[in-house]
C-alpha cells in the first residue's frame, strides 16, 4: 500500500503487509505487536531495526521500557472517528521523547492530514485506491493553526502559529 | 442619543474581532468543507464518513431538511452580526432562527447545497459554524453578564475567546469519545450552571487575593444526569490552558468508545474517581511543554487589543432621570424591576430583552426582530447584542436615562416581556416540531403554561421560578436542573410527559430534580404544573419562593397533589 510522507509518496524501507502479528520484512528490520514485544527484545540481535504495532486502546505510556530500541511505532486506526492514535503519538513525542517514524495505519481520512501531522505522525499508509492528489492537497490545507504542537512550528501573533 | 462609538472605533464591543489572519484561516475551512460537500455529492465520501465531517461545521440531519447550527461564541454578537443572521434567516431559511441553550443559533430549513454559500456569507461578518457539533470541543459558552458584572474578578471573555481558538481545529481533539462543552465565567458566582458542564470554571481569589480559576469537571446532563467535581481551585489564568489540554488529552485517551451513554467525561470521572482523575490529569500536565503553553501578559495582550470596549460616561442625573420614567410609567417599572440586571459602573444598567412571549417559541425570533434589535443595539448599548443560556437576549450596557426610550421601541417591536426570571420565561428545546432525535413536542407544552399564567401580576406574584420542557432525554433545555423540569418521552407512539421537581442549576446549591411520579399526557402535564403552582402560593412562607417551599416541605406533598384522583 502507498506510504506517504508530507503529502509525497516515498519508498517503503519497512513494507508492511497490513499490521498485528510478527513480519519478518528482511533479517534487518522487524515489526512486531506490542503484545509480543518483550519476548521478542530478549533474544533479539542488538543490530536490527525494531518496529512495534500498537492498538489504538494501548497505552502508549507503556512503550517506555522499550523506546530507545525502537526506530518505528505503527498506530492503528480501526475506524477514522477513535481519535486515540492522536493522543498516542502525541504521547510518545511528548512524554517518551521518542525520534523514530511513527506511521498512521487503518481508516484515516484525508481530512484528518493535517491533524496525523500536528500531533506527530511522520507517515501514513494509505488504500491502493486512494486520491493521492487529495491527500497532497490535505497536507497544506491550512497555513495558520490557534494552538502549539508537537512539531517545530513558527510562532505568530496571540495563539497561532504558522503551519 | 446618537450612534455610540467605542474606544476602537473599528472595533466591535465586547467580542474579538477578526485580523487578515483569522479571515483566511475561515476562508480555508469553508473552501474544506465546500469540497467536503462536493466529494460527498459526488459519492466519493460515504454518508457514514461525511457525517462527522458535516457535523464538525454544524450541519444536521433533521426531521425536515438539514439543519445549520452557528456559534456565537460567548454568547456575544455584534449588530452587524446580527444583520447578518437575519439575512441567512431571509434568504436561505424560513424568515427566522432560534437561539439554543448553548449560546448558538440554529436555522431548521437549508439546503445541504447551499450550506457553503451560507458559510462564506457568515465569514463576511467573523461567524462560523464549526464545531457546534460532532464529537468535538463545542462553542464555548460564559456568563451573560460577562465584563460589566459587580462580582466580576476576571473578564471571562478574553479567556473564553482563548479557548475559542485554541480549541477550532484541535489536531489531537478532533475526535473525541463524545461531544465536550465548556463553560467559563470570571465571577464566584456561577451563573453559567458550571457543575453541569464537562468543564466547568468559575473564578476566585485565592489566599494572597489574587484571582485565580476554580476547574469544574465531569458535570452533565443527558440520559444520566450528573454534576461535576471540583478538580482544581487554584489554576493560575496564564495556565489554565495547559490545564484543560491535559484534561482533555486524559479523556481522549480513556473516554469509553464502545458505549454511546457512556462516552462522556462524566462517566470516566465517575468510574475512575475524581483523585485518580486528578492525578492522571496532573501527570499529563507535568510533561506538557508549559512555555508554548503559557498566556504570556505580551499575548493576553494581543488578544485583548482586538476586543472593542464601549467607552462609560458618568452621568449623574442617570439614575434620577430613570426613577422619574418608573415612577411615571408602572408598565416600564415593571420591566425594570424584572429585566435589569446592575452595572458595575453606577450610571448604568444591563437589561434583558426577553424572547419569551406569550403563546410563542421559546427562543425564536424572527429576522424582522434580528435587524429592530440591531438597530437598537447601536442607538443603545454600543452595537452590542448578548445572547443568554435562558434563549433570552441582553443589552449590556445601557445608561440608565436612555432605559425608557429603549424600552418604547422594544414595545413597539413586541420585545418588551417583562418575565425575565418568571414562570413563563421558560426554557424549551426544538422538540418534535424539528429535532429527529426527539419523542415529544415541547414547543406547545411551553405555549400551553405560559398562557395559563399570562397573568404578569400572577407571575410576579407567583415570583423566581425556572422551568424547563425537554423533548428528549438530551436534555437541551436542562430540565434535570430546573425547578420544574418537564421531559417528554414515547409510549408505544404516543407522547407523555414525565415531570422532575426540585432542580437547582447553579454551584452553590446545584441539584438534579427528582421525579414526581408516572409520566402524564400533555393535558394532564399542564394540568399538573397549575396544581403545583396553586398548592405551592398556598403553602408557602413569607418571601419564599418555589424552590424554598419545596426544600421545606419536599416532594411528597406536590406528589400528592398532583397524582390525587381526580
Amino acid at each position: 500500500m502507498p506510504l506517504l510522507k508530507e503529502g509525497q509518496i516515498i519508498t517503503d524501507p519497512w513494507n508492511l503487509v497490513g499490521t498485528g502479528n510478527q513480519q519478518t520484512i528482511s533479517e534487518r528490520r522487524v515489526v512486531i505487536s506490542f503484545e509480543e514485544l518483550a519476548n521478542f527484545l530478549e533474544n533479539a540481535d542488538p543490530s536490527i531495526d525494531i518496529g512495534v504495532s500498537l492498538k489504538s486502546e494501548t497505552d502508549a505510556e507503556l512503550l517506555k521500557p522499550y523506546i530507545t530500541k525502537l526506530k518505528l511505532v505503527v498506530l492503528n486506526f480501526p475506524v477514522f472517528r477513535d481519535g486515540r492514535p492522536f493522543s498516542q503519538a502525541r504521547k510518545l513525542r511528548e512524554m517518551l521523547k521518542f525520534n523514530g517514524e511513527i506511521r498512521a495505519t487503518g481508516n484515516v481520512l484525508p481530512d484528518q492530514y493535517q491533524f496525523l501531522h500536528r500531533t506527530g505522525f511522520s507517515t501514513v499508509e494509505v488504500a491502493e485506491t486512494a486520491d493521492i492528489a487529495l491527500w497532497h492537497k490535505a497536507f497544506h490545507q491550512f497555513t495558520e493553526s490557534y494552538q502549539p504542537s508537537i512539531v517545530s512550528e513558527v510562532r505568530g501573533k496571540g495563539l497561532r502559529w504558522q503551519i | 442619543m446618537d450612534n455610540q462609538t467605542a474606544t476602537q472605533p473599528n472595533l466591535a464591543v465586547g467580542r474579538y474581532n477578526y485580523d487578515e489572519i483569522d479571515h483566511g484561516f475561515l476562508q480555508e475551512r469553508i473552501n474544506q468543507f465546500r469540497s467536503q460537500v462536493e466529494r460527498r455529492l459526488k459519492g466519493e465520501l460515504s454518508e457514514e464518513e461525511f457525517k462527522p465531517l458535516r457535523l464538525m461545521n454544524g450541519v444536521y440531519l433533521q426531521l425536515h431538511s438539514y439543519m445549520l447550527r452557528v456559534a456565537i461564541p460567548y454568547g456575544i454578537l455584534s449588530s452587524k452580526m446580527l444583520r447578518g443572521l437575519a439575512y441567512i434567516a431571509r434568504y436561505y431559511d424560513r424568515g427566522y432562527g432560534h437561539f439554543t441553550t448553548r449560546q448558538n443559533i440554529q436555522f431548521h430549513w437549508t439546503k445541504l447545497e447551499e450550506v457553503p454559500d451560507i458559510l462564506t456569507h457568515l465569514a463576511s461578518v467573523e461567524m462560523h459554524a464549526i464545531q457546534t457539533s460532532g464529537n468535538c470541543i463545542r462553542n464555548v459558552t460564559s456568563d451573560e453578564f460577562a465584563g460589566l458584572a459587580q462580582d466580576e474578578l476576571i473578564d471571562p471573555r478574553i479567556y473564553a475567546e482563548i479557548l475559542r481558538q485554541w480549541s477550532t481545529l484541535h489536531p489531537e481533539f478532533a475526535f473525541l469519545p463524545r461531544k465536550f462543552k465548556i463553560a467559563i465565567s470570571g465571577s464566584p458566582n456561577d451563573r453559567i450552571a458550571a457543575c453541569f458542564y464537562d468543564i466547568g470554571i468559575l473564578a476566585r481569589l485565592d489566599s494572597q487575593k489574587k484571582p485565580v480559576f476554580e476547574i469544574w469537571v465531569g458535570g452533565g446532563l443527558g440520559r444520566i444526569p450528573v454534576k461535576g467535581k471540583l478538580i482544581r481551585d487554584d489554576v493560575a489564568p496564564e495556565s489554565f490552558l495547559a490545564y484543560v489540554e491535559a484534561i482533555l488529552r486524559v479523556y481522549n485517551m480513556y473516554g469509553a468508545r464502545n458505549n454511546l451513554y457512556k462516552s462522556r467525561i462524566k462517566i470516566l470521572v465517575q468510574n475512575m474517581g475524581i483523585d485518580a482523575f486528578r492525578e492522571a490529569v496532573e501527570k499529563e500536565y507535568q510533561v506538557m511543554d508549559q512555555e508554548k503553553f503559557k498566556l504570556s501578559p505580551e499575548i493576553m495582550e494581543q488578544i485583548n487589543q482586538r476586543f472593542g470596549r464601549p467607552v462609560l460616561q458618568d452621568f449623574p442625573e442617570a439614575t434620577k432621570i430613570l426613577d422619574q420614567h418608573r415612577n411615571e410609567n408602572p408598565e416600564f417599572n415593571r420591566w425594570i424591576k424584572n429585566n435589569s440586571h446592575p452595572h458595575f459602573h453606577n450610571d448604568y444598567f444591563a437589561v434583558v430583552i426577553a424572547l419569551k412571549n406569550i403563546g410563542e417559541t421559546p427562543g425564536d425570533i424572527t429576522a424582522d426582530q434580528m435587524d429592530a434589535v440591531a438597530n437598537l443595539a447601536d442607538q443603545y448599548s454600543w452595537g452590542e447584542i448578548r445572547v443568554t443560556h435562558l434563549q433570552n437576549i441582553v443589552f449590556g450596557h445601557v445608561r440608565k436615562d436612555q432605559l425608557y426610550k429603549l424600552w418604547k421601541e422594544l414595545v413597539k417591536n413586541d420585545l418588551a416581556s417583562a418575565n425575565q426570571g418568571l414562570i413563563t420565561d421558560i426554557i424549551c428545546c426544538p422538540g418534535m416540531d424539528y429535532c429527529a432525535l426527539a419523542n415529544a413536542r415541547s414547543i406547545s407544552i411551553a405555549r400551553e403554561i405560559a398562557k395559563c399564567f399570562a397573568d404578569i401580576e400572577l407571575q410576579e406574584k407567583i415570583g423566581s421560578i425556572k422551568i424547563g420542557i425537554d423533548g428528549c432525554i438530551n436534555s437541551c433545555a436542562h430540565h434535570h436542573i430546573t425547578n420544574i423540569g418537564i421531559l417528554g418521552v414515547d409510549k408505544k407512539g404516543e407522547e407523555f410527559y414525565q415531570i422532575k421537581i426540585g432542580g437547582s442549576s447553579y454551584k452553590d446549591d446545584a441539584e438534579i430534580g427528582s421525579i414526581l411520579g408516572a409520566a402524564l399526557t400533555a393535558e394532564q402535564v399542564i394540568e399538573a404544573v397549575k396544581k403545583m403552582i396553586d398548592f405551592y402560593l398556598d403553602k408557602r412562607e413569607e418571601k419564599e419562593t418555589f424552590i424554598d417551599t419545596y426544600r421545606r416541605l419536599g416532594a411528597a406533598p406536590f406528589k400528592e397533589i398532583v397524582y390525587a384522583a381526580a
